[in-house]
């Protein structure tokens, strides 16, 4: 796998903290070190969102974080998109790019959420060969997103960690571990969540996303709407157990609190960072990690779940 | 495709492809999983060969949970950028007509901006907009904010700007209508029933959100148009300002847009604005509306 740069520690980027994130970005030290887009947001013309983007890029790096790639959907891929992936890329010059392991498409329609897949040798290869065009097409190694899931397939034959190593492994693709979805999903198919971990192989690991969910009884749902909570801070104190330092960052889309409270949690993940790579415990260093042709000091509303509402 | 993949329901192990058209039709079925089985002669029963279910959810009600995430997501985007039309109909309607859009007009870009792009077409002919015929023009005008939004950039033209012109520079400057405008002409009189406080919070509830009063039914013509990163929009009442907007939007000079301000005065006006008297009082007059149009940064230099 090629190299994905321990960048420190950002926060998603979402319209409700434009101003005050242009503003703490020119600070000296900035609150967060880089950020996080949802590139759909911003494949627009111009307005304020691209003048955002524009000023905090001059100031600290930026990784791109797609929703609509539908990696595993049997639609062709769609050129269009992704030309202007390619597009708004080249300008930016994110630190990488990424998205999902799901479907979102079918027949030419967009469903706009992250439908999960079956984890069959069938999908591994559909879903690998367009992984490896995708990269072709941009130029670069993407890092797949592990998504919530709330069902899985009777006919899978293996599990999504293996599904994920096999994905790295035929592909040179990174993993952008969400620890918030491995934990939904473990509660929500009985799965144990430091097994998911465990199967996942060190050095994969390219990107850490953190974010809240909620409790429905029946089940977890990815929200992104409250705290990080407990659990799941137990759980990447536990990833960095394993992978080392690797670059993380914060999500939150709904509910969203002032900037200062989404930037503590991310201050959070660092703390914990710094204090296990402090005791040792890891065999993959932050410096392993690092080498990387990504200049990442250069100048410089993921689909969550929504309840039944009517 | 829906009878080939329910046939092998049972089976267990459809092709990806087969897979993902069952489960697309049932995701996006407009009364849920369930009715959407039961339009194909199935039982909620018959996902549990496909999807596993437990004692805490089966696997109709697993799948639903995607199937209301479909629907509510967009739905949310839709009432935000919508938010006179919805109030004007009220919310169980608004919901209704969106349930029909979606099957009429499945989403096919991967933007949720897009998404909302064919409603005001599409409440022409629905049942919303027969009743008040006038909806989709407004849908159109808030359409047309969202689209402007975050339409191309310009850098506008500033009366210090023009002031730095040599006389002889003026007329021969190429203009234009700043990119990201449009100009709707509508049969009725929007603009003067828009409700500029909605849309501004959360919830229509809690902040009084009413209904747009039935407007007039009369030809209007709205130039809207981003100014620094907000949308504005007025209506374009005089003759000569439309066509100069017109030939502006095209792209033309200085003295060109003059040029269309007198002719249009003098077609319009006939005898009475054709004497040559006249002349210096109309060029006065373009320049006065040249000079609020600067203001109003629309202009850009071409």
């Amino acid at each position: 796998m090629r190299a994905f740069p321990h960048i420190g520690h950002g926060i998603g980027l979402r319209p409700t903290h434009y101003q005050a994130i242009v503003e703490a970005a020119r600070a000296e030290p900035a609150p967060v070190d880089w950020v996080e887009i949802i590139s759909e947001n911003f494949m627009v013309e111009g307005g304020n969102p691209r003048a955002v983007l524009r000023d905090i890029r001059a100031r600290m790096p930026v990784v791109m974080h797609g929703v609509s790639l539908s990696l595993g959907s049997t639609d062709p891929l769609d050129e269009a998109y992704l030309g202007r992936i390619d597009a708004l890329a080249r300008e930016i010059e994110p630190a990488w790019i990424s998205d999902h392991l799901c479907w979102s498409s079918f027949g030419g329609h967009t469903g706009h959420d992250l439908w999960p897949l079956p984890f069959t040798e069938e999908a591994l290869a559909h879903v690998a060969a367009r992984v490896i065009a995708v990269e072709e097409r941009l130029g670069r190694a993407i890092l797949v997103e592990n998504v919530s899931s709330y069902l899985q397939y009777v006919h899978s034959a293996m599990t999504e960690w293996e599904f994920l190593t096999a994905l790295v492994e035929r592909t040179g693709c990174g993993i952008l571990l969400d620890v918030n979805n491995v934990f939904v999903s473990a509660h929500n198919h009985g799965f144990s969540a430091r097994g998911f971990l465990e199967g996942i192989p060190r050095g994969s690991v390219g990107q850490i996303h953190l974010a809240g969910h909620r409790d429905e009884g029946t089940h977890l749902l990815d929200t992104h709407d409250h705290p990080v909570c407990d659990g799941v801070w137990d759980l990447y104190r536990a990833a960095v157990e394993r992978f080392g330092g690797v670059a993380t960052s914060i999500e939150r889309d709904d509910d969203i609190p002032p900037l200062a409270v989404v930037v503590a949690e991310s201050r959070r993940a660092a703390e914990i960072e710094r204090e296990v790579l402090a005791t040792g415990a890891v065999s993959v260093t932050v410096e392993s990690l690092a080498p990387s042709g990504v200049d990442t000091r250069r100048e410089t509303a993921e689909p969550r779940a929504r309840r039944h509402g009517v | 495709m829906a009878s080939d993949a329910s046939t092998k329901v049972a089976a267990g192990a459809l092709p990806l492809g087969a897979l993902q058209a069952l489960l697309y039709d049932l995701l996006t079925a407009p009364a849920g999983v369930d009715l959407g089985l039961a339009a194909r002669g199935l039982s909620g029963d018959a996902l549990e060969a496909i999807i596993v279910g437990d004692a805490r959810l089966s696997a109709a009600a697993r799948l639903d949970l995607y199937a209301n995430m479909y629907f509510f997501r967009i739905l949310d985007v839709l009432r935000d950028e919508f938010p006179r039309v919805r109030a004007t109909v009220g919310e169980a309607p608004f919901h209704d007509l969106i349930t029909d859009y979606l099957l009429a007009a499945p989403p096919a870009h991967p933007s949720l901006r897009e998404v909302g792009g064919r409603l005001p077409a599409y409440l022409e002919a629905h049942a919303l907009g027969v009743e008040r015929p006038w909806l989709a023009a407004l849908a159109a005008l808030e359409r047309t904010h969202r689209e402007l939004f975050d339409g191309p950039d310009a850098i506008p033209l500033t009366m210090g700007a023009m002031r730095s012109l040599p006389p002889e520079g003026f007329a021969p400057l190429p203009v234009r209508l700043v990119p990201c405008h449009r100009i709707l002409e509508q049969g009725f009189g929007i603009a003067g029933v828009w409700r500029a406080d909605t849309g501004k919070g959360a919830d229509s509830a809690t902040r009084g959100e009413l209904p747009c009063q039935a407007p007039e039914a009369r030809p209007e013509t709205v130039l809207a148009w981003r100014r620094g990163f907000g949308v504005v929009h007025r209506v374009v009442d005089d003759a000569a300002e439309l066509a100069m907007a017109r030939r502006a939007a095209a792209g033309t000079t200085l003295g060109g847009l003059c040029e269309t301000f007198v002719e249009a005065r003098r077609g319009a006006g006939g005898q009475e604005a054709a004497g040559p008297g006249d002349d210096g009082t109309l060029a006065a007059e373009a320049f006065q509306l040249l000079a609020r149009w600067v203001d109003d940064a629309l202009l850009t230099a071409a």
